[in-house]
């Protein structure tokens, strides 16, 4: 097997959460955001690896990772076999030089006082312009730049040339944006294009002929694409492979034919299912997931998903916030706060790692004890099965679960996925 | 380098002349016109003083304090110089130091900003710091006692003044900085390989620059004002250089028998301080307008 043109082990991006003075002294100043908790995956030259996962989720974090827009907190990241996790500043030059950034908004990525034509000119002086071997030529000539930005421009289609080089942003369409920006980033003949959301922004009709052109490109220049997209749909028409993403992970990766025709993971399925189909007869029931994304500063235990998943296990992660979380929904309803309401409200309610408690004071937790009990019972589930045990600890009543099962990566039919299920 | 010079600045003053004459028919474009109107008419009064004034402006001409009329269309002071002529010949202080101390302060208040808004962190925090603690001041107070220490002469007063603009334009300058910096198409230019001093010269500047012209006619309005008040104190130019600020000082004790020998300077100052300020007010609006639509634009196509 021939050496991946990148491999990502193991990466993990996290941000510090920043706090004031007073919080940090509280013990508060450890809490950071775990954009990307341990992601592995690697991409073949001329390959379309596609990234899809909803917003937030971290894939655009793993975009800047590897242009060093974003420094990783652990893991590796290798690029024709050489580390560039950590790169000096030569290296990293010379790095932005290979891997380069398509943006989603290429209005805001394009400088609203700068004409087209100098945004593109400013790269060749600052890189060189591209030589015949694939080196660089530094050159102060400026009728050559003029002439290189030409070029360019002609290459994404963008004719007459000279017509656009003294345009500003303001004074392109959508389309004719992206491919300046597209042409900013050949003009350092980059070999892999890390594409963030570059159709997003993008009128339907547009969208296609853009998808099409980027192939096109890729063809061209022999390019290879780290596709990053919320959209399903058009990861299907791009990407080889896919990964899906979830809160900093990915849940499964595969070849993308092998993904959309028989999903695995619950979160991947959801992701399918939500997929408008253009047709009015069609009926089937929808599963997809309850709630929100939860926060990535303190990310669920055990399986991310678990508390939205429609086929959770009992030892999918169950924790003490997700009691919280119950009784929250349950007493949506009227009736049921109204015959509950002994044990709330739900802020008296606190949640520490797999234990969640009530703090009764003077009242007899006896009561509250034996509501909670009959509440878990009565919404039964995976979640019922997790307990461990109810109790009361002199003053305070207790929920306590069971440590998740070890959640690793696995090979199911074809592809990796990462589920408990599998 | 040269070149490089000329091409952000041509675009970049371009664009800026171009927004205020597309707006050139508002009431803040009006404002703008009247307030640059008298401003030049001023400035060429101080260049053609020698031309235009009826008499030496240091000679005693006629008997003191003659009202106006006649030949003294704004009568004769306490030591029977022409009013009018020192005026005209007058004008050139306030103007020399707005060119010198708006200069100073532009040139060290807006790398200042660059770098800080663009470095952040401690650096950041440590030139705020010192920015602030200057700010804090009384803008006036400061002035004197720099002069105080500095001694007399146009150079020393511009300078006492333009330290007392620095902040100004450094805040307005950084704050604009640290929000666009966050904008794409920085990230884009770091990402791109661009070297940090091209980020901040050809990508943060221009985007940065319609706030200079503003900062600026407030400053010069204010220095205007700060030089007569150091004058009045005794802490402006040395006797023999006509100055609106030294007549007044020279003159305000016999209002009440001579009431036109401050109450012309005065009016000048007036007069002055308020073109300004019409220039500033007027490039405020048509100028901050500028970002907010912008803004919206993008907003939308979100």
């Amino acid at each position: 097997m021939t050496e991946p043109l990148l491999e990502v082990r193991d990466l993990k991006v996290y941000f510090p959460v920043f706090s004031g003075f007073v919080q940090r002294l509280l013990g508060g100043g450890d809490a950071r955001v775990h954009a990307v908790d341990g992601v592995t995956f690697s991409i073949a030259e001329g390959e379309v690896f596609g990234l899809v996962g909803e917003s937030g989720c971290g894939k655009s974090t793993i975009a800047k990772t590897l242009v060093g827009l974003v420094r990783a907190t652990s893991g590796r990241l290798l690029f024709r076999g050489e580390d560039v996790t950590r790169p000096d500043p030569k290296t990293l030059f010379r790095l932005r030089e290979r891997i380069q950034l398509i943006y989603q908004d290429a209005h805001a990525a394009l400088s609203p006082a700068m004409t087209v034509g100098e945004a593109i000119a400013d790269v060749l002086r600052t890189h060189g312009l591209p030589g015949p071997s694939g080196n660089r030529v530094q050159t102060k000539s400026e009728d050559a730049i003029r002439e290189a930005v030409y070029r360019t421009f002609d290459d994404v289609g963008l004719r007459p040339p000279a017509f656009y080089y003294n345009k500003y942003p303001d004074e392109l369409s959508g389309g004719q944006k992206q491919r300046v920006v597209a042409a900013r980033v050949l003009a350092l003949r980059p070999q892999l294009i890390v594409a963030d959301e570059p159709v997003a922004m993008l009128d339907m009709s547009v969208r296609a002929r853009m998808l099409e052109f980027l192939m096109e490109l890729k063809a061209k220049y022999h390019l290879t694409y780290l596709f990053i997209t919320h959209d399903l749909a058009t990861a299907k028409f791009m990407c080889d492979r896919i990964g899906i993403m979830y809160l900093g992970r990915i849940v499964e990766m595969g070849r993308a034919s092998t993904i959309y025709a028989d999903p695995k993971h619950p979160y991947t399925k959801a992701l399918l299912e939500a997929i408008p189909i253009p047709d009015p007869e069609r009926k089937t029931k929808k599963i997809l997931p309850r709630g929100e994304v939860p926060n990535a500063v303190w990310p669920p235990a055990g399986c991310r998903f678990h508390p939205r998943c429609p086929a959770v296990l009992a030892s999918c992660g169950w924790e003490g916030r997700d009691v919280i979380a119950l009784l929250e929904e349950r007493w949506l309803s009227p009736e049921l706060a109204e015959r509950e309401a002994l044990a709330g409200p739900v802020k008296e309610w606190e949640a520490d790692g797999l234990i969640a408690r009530r703090q009764m004071g003077k009242t007899d937790p006896g009561p509250v004890y034996d509501l909670i009990r009959r509440i878990l019972l009565e919404s039964g589930g995976p979640m019922a099965g997790a307990v461990r045990k109810v109790s009361i600890e002199g003053t305070v009543v207790v929920v306590e679960f069971r440590p998740p099962d070890l959640l690793v990566p696995k090979e199911a039919e074809g592809r990796v996925v990462e589920c408990l299920l599998y | 380098m040269a070149g490089w010079f000329a091409r952000g600045r041509t675009s970049l003053v371009g664009r800026l002349i171009g927004t205020f004459l597309g707006q050139s028919r508002t009431i803040a474009g009006i404002l703008v016109w009247i307030g640059l109107g008298v401003v030049l008419t001023i400035l060429v009064l101080a260049l053609l003083a020698p031309f235009i004034a009826p008499f030496d402006p240091n000679t005693k001409v006629a008997s003191p304090e003659l009202p106006p009329g006649g030949a003294f269309l704004m009568g004769t002071d306490r030591g029977g110089q022409d009013v009018l002529s020192r005026i005209i010949w007058g004008s050139r202080v306030p103007l020399a130091i707005i060119a010198v101390s708006t200069t100073i302060s532009l040139a060290l208040g807006l790398p200042l900003g660059l770098v800080s808004g663009f470095a952040g962190g401690r650096m950041d925090r440590g030139i705020l710091l010192v920015m602030d603690s200057i700010y804090a001041f009384p803008g006036l107070l400061l002035a004197i006692a720099i002069a105080a220490v500095i001694g007399r002469g146009i150079l020393n007063i511009s300078f006492a003044i333009a330290v007392v603009y620095i902040p100004t334009y450094f805040r307005v300058i950084r704050n604009h900085v640290t929000s666009v910096k966050q904008e794409p198409y920085v990230e884009a230019a770091v990402a791109l390989g661009m070297p940090r001093r091209r980020v901040i010269g050809r990508y943060i500047l221009p985007n940065v620059a319609q706030s200079i012209p503003v900062i600026f006619s407030v400053n010069a309005a204010d220095a205007v004002l700060t030089e007569a008040g150091l004058a009045v104190l005794g802490l402006g130019l040395p006797p023999g250089i006509p100055d609106w600020g030294f007549d007044i000082s020279l003159n305000w004790q016999r209002f009440d028998v001579s009431w036109w020998a401050t109450f012309f300077p005065g009016l000048f100052i007036l007069i002055l301080t308020t073109a300004l300020t019409f220039v500033g007010e007027g490039l405020n609006d048509i100028l901050n307008p500028l970002l907010r639509k912008r803004e919206y634009k993008a907003g939308a196509q979100a």
